[in-house]
Formats: structure tokens, C-alpha cells, sequence
């Protein structure tokens, strides 16, 4: 008989796993109010990587508390807990300095945004499609559908190039025409082009340029905006009409050579 | 057979035609040749011809033929040609049969603002009138007077101008369409286009209300941008 637990400790038992489940109810009510109600707003006012990351900064932090409130229903002593986590801290820190330090990066790059989830940069000479900004990298998925992971620290210290940031973007296409073709012939027959052409903006005008008295040719630089959206399909739709035209016209595109001269 | 209506398109004309008890609708190119099978729409006895128009989806940006140079402390008044949608329509009582939605041709856009900041609009070339002249107007284009009013004490040219059309109403004067008139004052490097809600003539008649003439009431009115002006700098890409 001795050895059955008394009522008041059943009663007591039941009353911790009563408490214990309140706290991870709260939890679980707490969390999803949180996403629900006050980041929704965040995530249309701020973009969708700030608000991934205060979700988890708010996620993380609501089941620590309730870890150490469960454990401390359980009886267990949370003062010593702590102090021995200190001192386990102090030795994980020593390891994790290159975490932390991709921890704080992470803040900054969430406080400077250069860059949003869905947007095509460069980081370091990586290019791809922003999927996420989290904690401690940036992920990237590359033109070429690969995934790569770039610690936060990295991002910020690389030159980031942003291709989303702004609507418009322009084209640069560099042509070579002959050294006996019209200048002038050539400028005028590659801007009608460019200006019967919708997917090219009327304004910023676009412009062609003499750029360079070359070895085999005369060098025009074609520069053209675009929307930003239309930059691919632009550019290739550029090169290709510029040689079809300039073919029509009978201006030619020179191979490179050298002239030689005998000597009597 | 004379058609019962002509309609010229940017590179096509629509013929409506009467063939035996049927009316029928013929592409014609430019050059005369029916390009396209003759739709049976309806027996057309009893219908009037209506065009209405509408607004395209945004404000155009449009570039005049030849700069309008206003001296100084002067003012200028010119029509240009803003374009629009237009439905023709056969009309009977309540019933009433589309015909041809007119979309202007060679539309193209442009952007307007600084580099980094600015938005996309449509993009239009217009000759320069001095006065509106019925031949002039295509199907889809409606005249625009314009009142350039120099306030500064240098000559000041204006080669192109961001009109918000919505804001405009459309009147029809002697069969020619105008628009309400816009007012663009030059001073100290801005621009400010103010859009008046006056018809272009005594008598003419409205066709299409500007967007600001529409009463609006409670949130609605809150929540809508108010573009009574436009104020802007002139920009320089560099």
C-alpha cells in the first residue's frame, strides 16, 4: 500500500500536465495570432523576407520560453539550468563565432534590404533568383536551377547586384560595321529599327554611338531601354534584328583581318 | 453598292455592307483589296451608327512633331492628338450590336520620371495644330487643345507633354471630337498641367465624362487619387 501514490499526488501530477498543457496551447495560439494578425501586415509593408525573419526570431523565441516554463512545472531547477547553459554557452560561442557572426549579418542585410525574395541578383559573382533570406545565408536558385546557400556574412561583405531593384533597364549591343560602309546609313537603317519596334521604350531615347575605330571595323555602340521584365526577350530580339537589317541593307558585319601590304 | 458605313482602321477599313437581307463586315486593305470572308452581323433595318469612346488603360506621353516655343511672359494655345479606344456600334432601341473595337496602332511606352523612380506610360507622336481640323483625326485619336502659359522671363520650349486622359471629357464639336482643355504653365523649371473641366465650345456636345466630373461619394472619394494637377520636373537622362 505504501509504495501507491497518495491522491493529493495524482491530484498534484495531474494539475503540472494540466499546466503544461495551457503553456504549449498558449504557444501554438500565441504563434499563429502572431502570423496571422500582426505580420500579415508586415509582409505587405515590408516584403516577404523581413517577414520570414521576424516569424522565426518570434516563433523561436515564444518556444524557449516555453521550454524553460515546462521544464520548470517539471520540477527541474531552472537557476542551475541556466548557469550551466552559461558556461555551455560560453564554449559553444567559441565554436560558433562564424554562426553568430552570420547571425548579425542577417540583421543588417534585414535592416539595410538590398535585395527582396524573388529578385534576381549578384552576389560575389553568384547570380540567381533570391528563395530566401534567413537567419544565418541567403539561398539562392541559379538560372540554371541550382541551389546555393551563401552565409549571411559573405552577402555583406560582397558587391550585390541588384537586377529587380529598378523597372527599366538598358541594353548596350556593340556592332561592327565595315570600314566601307555609311557611318550615318548604317545609325539611321538600326534606329528605324529600334523605333518600329514596341517591346523598345520610346523614352529614354534610344541612342547609337560611334564607340571605336577598330582593326577591322567600325565599332557603334546601340543602346535601347527596356522594361525590366522584357530584358532577355529584349536583347535577343535587339542582336538579331540589328544583323537581319543591317543584312537587308547591304551592310556588312566584318570578319576580322589583316591587311598585308608586299613590298616592291 | 454603297456601304452603309466605312470605318477606317490604322491599316485596314471595315465595311458594312447590305447584301439581300443581310448586312455584312468587310476588311479592306489600303490598297482596296477585301482581305477578309464577310461576317453575316444582322438585318440592319431601323439601327443608327454610334462610336463611343474610351480611355486607354493608363496616361500617354505625347512627343509633338515640332517643339512649341512660347516667349517669354506668353502664352500659347495648340491641339494635339491624344489617342483612345473607340466601339463602334449598331443601335436599336436597347438593342445594340458591336461592330469594331478601333485600338490606336504603333502604340508604344515610354518611361517617365527619373531613372530610379518614375513609371511606365504610354507613348504617342502627334502633329501640332493650330487649329482642330476634321481630316486630321483618326478614328481612334481625339484633339487635345493645350494652353501653354510661360511665366518665366526666358523663351521655354515644350516638345512633349504627360497627359492623364481620364481626367479629360470628350465633346463632339460640328463632328469632330475635342477634348476639354489643358492648361500647362512653365515656371522656374516645372511643369504644372492643370485639366479644366469646361467644355471646348459653347454648344458642344458631351460624348465621354472626364474621371473628375463624376461625383464621387464616402470612401470612394477618399480612397481616390485626387489628380485635379500634375505637378513635375523636367527631367534630363544624361
Amino acid at each position: 500500500m505504501d509504495k501507491l501514490p497518495s491522491v493529493s499526488r495524482i491530484i498534484g501530477d495531474i494539475k503540472i500536465l494540466l499546466y503544461v498543457v495551457l503553456i504549449w496551447f498558449a504557444v501554438i495560439i500565441i504563434v499563429r495570432l502572431v502570423k496571422n494578425r500582426v505580420l500579415r501586415g508586415l509582409r505587405e509593408s515590408h516584403g516577404e523576407h523581413v517577414y520570414q525573419l521576424i516569424d522565426k526570431i518570434i516563433t523561436y523565441s515564444v518556444y524557449t520560453v516555453a521550454i524553460i516554463l515546462t521544464l520548470n512545472a517539471l520540477g527541474v531547477n531552472i537557476a542551475s539550468l541556466i548557469a550551466a547553459l552559461g558556461l555551455f554557452s560560453v564554449a559553444v560561442g567559441f565554436a560558433a563565432q562564424t554562426s553568430i557572426s552570420n547571425l548579425i549579418s542577417g540583421i543588417f542585410l534585414l535592416i539595410d534590404a538590398p535585395f527582396q525574395i524573388g529578385d534576381a541578383v549578384d552576389i560575389g559573382g553568384t547570380t540567381g533568383i533570391v528563395l530566401s533570406i534567413d537567419l544565418l545565408s541567403t539561398k539562392l536558385r541559379t538560372f540554371d536551377n541550382i541551389f546555393i546557400r551563401i552565409p549571411n556574412e559573405t552577402v555583406l561583405k560582397s558587391n550585390i547586384k541588384n537586377y529587380a531593384k529598378f523597372d527599366i533597364r538598358r541594353i548596350e549591343a556593340i556592332v561592327g560595321i565595315s570600314y566601307d560602309d555609311d557611318v550615318s546609313k548604317a545609325k539611321s537603317v538600326i534606329m528605324n529599327f529600334i523605333k518600329s519596334s514596341s517591346i523598345f521604350l520610346a523614352e529614354p531615347e534610344p541612342m547609337i554611338l560611334v564607340q571605336e575605330l577598330a582593326d577591322s571595323s567600325v565599332n557603334l555602340s546601340v543602346r535601347v531601354w527596356v522594361k525590366r521584365t522584357d530584358f532577355l526577350s529584349a536583347k535577343d530580339y535587339l542582336v538579331q534584328g540589328i544583323k537581319e537589317e543591317l543584312d537587308k541593307n547591304g551592310i556588312t558585319i566584318p570578319y576580322p583581318q589583316i591587311v598585308v601590304h608586299q613590298g616592291k | 453598292m454603297e456601304p452603309l458605313k466605312t470605318i477606317e482602321v490604322n491599316d485596314y477599313s471595315v465595311k458594312i455592307e447590305k447584301v439581300g437581307g443581310g448586312v455584312y463586315k468587310v476588311f479592306v486593305e489600303k490598297n482596296g483589296n477585301e482581305v477578309s470572308s464577310k461576317y453575316l452581323i444582322y438585318d440592319f433595318d431601323g439601327y443608327e451608327f454610334i462610336a463611343t469612346p474610351s480611355y486607354l488603360d493608363k496616361p500617354v506621353l505625347v512627343k509633338f512633331d515640332v517643339p512649341v516655343i512660347v516667349g517669354p511672359k506668353k502664352e500659347k494655345k495648340v491641339y494635339i492628338l491624344l489617342p483612345i479606344e473607340v466601339d463602334i456600334a449598331a443601335k436599336k432601341g436597347h438593342d445594340e450590336i458591336t461592330i469594331e473595337n478601333i485600338k490606336p496602332d504603333n502604340l508604344k511606352d515610354a518611361w517617365f520620371g527619373e531613372l530610379h523612380e518614375g513609371a511606365i506610360y504610354y507613348y504617342y507622336e502627334s502633329n501640332v495644330f493650330g487649329e482642330p481640323e476634321a481630316g486630321k483625326r483618326r478614328e481612334s485619336e481625339v484633339f487635345v487643345p493645350v494652353i501653354i502659359k510661360n511665366r518665366d522671363h526666358e523663351q521655354r520650349k515644350l516638345e512633349k507633354l504627360l497627359i492623364d486622359s481620364y481626367q479629360l471629357s470628350i465633346y463632339d464639336v460640328n463632328g469632330i471630337w475635342i477634348s476639354e482643355k489643358v492648361e500647362v504653365v512653365v515656371e522656374d523649371n516645372e511643369i504644372i498641367v492643370y485639366y479644366s473641366d469646361e467644355p471646348p465650345e459653347r454648344g458642344a456636345r458631351e460624348i465621354k465624362r472626364g474621371e473628375v466630373n463624376i461625383a464621387r461619394k464616402g470612401l470612394e472619394r477618399l480612397l481616390r487619387r485626387n489628380l485635379g494637377k500634375i505637378k513635375t520636373r523636367i527631367f534630363n537622362y544624361g
